[in-house]
């Protein structure tokens, strides 16, 4: 493997990778994939490629596998492909729609207006 | 090797694909990595073809495709710089490097220009002063016993190539200025556009990438008026104008130069089949195009 190189890892590699290892020793077909999960082509095809040229993943007659190799270097690099913290975009709250967060430890006092008639009812 | 986990993925699949089609795009995607990011782009293409002949034609056009990454620009810039200064031999006291833009509109040639700059600050003995911005700022700039080196991105059919050229030698001989040599260097021509560059007065020209016609240069005799015929029934699918500009005028690409030439992140050349970048549909629906050309 080429030291010098970054591997970058999306999302759908990872999944993909993830039922690699869970099936090692069985090929799994690169249509049934797509079929199931739904993996586009090119999720597919660029997986293939990154993953191939470097020795992790065999392709035979539209069948992928995980390499002995393969096991290996997922194994030694699981926390970071798998446990890694991702920072989607779309989980960040803008800052304009955030309210100011309470002191630990301090009371929480709710709005009266804002409860419900029969909130202590409820309660 | 090290790892990056990005948090950006291909969308996946809207819809199931039959397999047979799922796995001739997915040896496409994995020859041609950088089709991955272009996905919705090219399936929306793809989708138009409505027999098998039609999506022969788009797939082998793909695969002939041209698409130059940044990456390739910084290597095709070393490239050029190398045969600048060792093939060429340009006394670097006596050049200007020029792009062959020649209005104040923003150009192909200007940012292929400014990407080669900064391989010749590694050469000794060339100045940034030899780097010039417009071919009108050049010929008032070039004096007797100069080179002018004049660059650009892409030659087509090679006629703006001769007009500018021809516009250049008679600015010079209305200065008096007599003695001077030009050298013409692009990222990728047309083959074709050889006949034009021959015929006129310059030195010698070169380019990184030389293009061949998509379909007229690779085809002959019966597949020859199939693969044709495919692509005037995609091109009929494509509204007849937009905005001022008829699709006629871009039939097989600007010229019928029929390129298949793009650089990423730029805009592709109009010489390029307009299916590629014609922006809307006969019933006038906008397209996601996979290519981008302005058209003003």
């Amino acid at each position: 493997m080429d030291a010098e190189k970054t591997l970058i890892i999306n999302t759908a590699d990872r999944t993909i990778l993830r039922y690699l290892y869970r099936s090692f020793g069985i090929p799994l077909s690169l249509f049934q994939l797509h079929n199931d999960y739904r993996f586009s082509p090119g999720q597919l095809g660029s997986f293939v490629a990154k993953l191939g040229e470097i020795g992790i993943i065999d392709l035979h007659n539209e069948y992928i596998s995980l390499t002995d190799l393969g096991k290996k270097w997922l194994i030694s690099h699981r926390n970071k492909i798998f446990y890694s913290h991702v920072q989607y975009d779309w989980r960040e709250i803008p800052k304009e729609m955030r309210k100011r967060e309470i002191d630990i430890d301090s009371l929480y006092l709710p709005k009266k207006s804002s409860l419900g008639k029969h909130f202590l009812e409820d309660v | 090797m090290e790892i990056q986990i990005s948090p950006k993925s291909v969308p996946k699949s809207p819809r199931l694909i039959d397999q047979q089609v799922f796995t001739r795009l997915r040896t496409l995607f994995t020859e041609k990595n950088w089709l991955v990011d272009l996905e919705e782009n090219f399936i929306e293409m793809w989708n138009l073809c409505s027999d098998g002949h039609q999506q022969d034609l788009v797939e082998e056009l793909i695969r002939r495709f041209s698409y130059i990454t940044s990456r390739d620009v910084r290597l095709n810039g070393e490239m050029i710089t190398d045969h600048i200064t060792t093939q060429w031999e340009v006394d670097p006291d006596r050049a200007l490097i020029i792009a062959f833009a020649d209005s104040d509109k923003p150009d192909g040639s200007q940012a292929l220009l400014q990407s080669i700059k900064d391989k010749f600050a590694l050469k000794d003995k060339w100045s940034p002063k030899i780097f010039v911005n417009k071919l009108t700022a050049g010929a008032y700039k070039l004096k007797s016993g100069d080179t002018a080196i004049l660059i650009d991105d892409f030659v087509g059919t090679g006629n703006t190539a001769r007009n500018r050229i021809n516009w250049l030698v008679n600015t010079l001989q209305k200065r008096h200025v007599t003695e001077y040599k030009i050298f013409v260097v692009a990222l990728a021509m047309m083959e074709s556009a050889k006949t034009v560059l021959d015929s006129l007065p310059i030195e010698d020209y070169f380019a990184c990438l030389w293009l061949r016609r998509g379909i007229s240069d690779e085809y002959k005799g019966d597949q020859l008026s199939v693969r044709t015929q495919s692509m005037i029934e995609l091109e009929q699918l494509l509204g007849v104008s937009f905005k001022r500009h008829n699709l006629a005028m871009y039939h097989f690409g600007f010229g019928h130069s029929e390129a298949l030439f793009s650089l990423e992140a730029q805009n592709t050349p109009n010489n390029v089949f307009p299916i590629f970048w014609w922006p809307v549909l006969n019933s006038g629906k906008k397209r996601n195009t996979m290519f981008r050309h302005f058209l003003g």
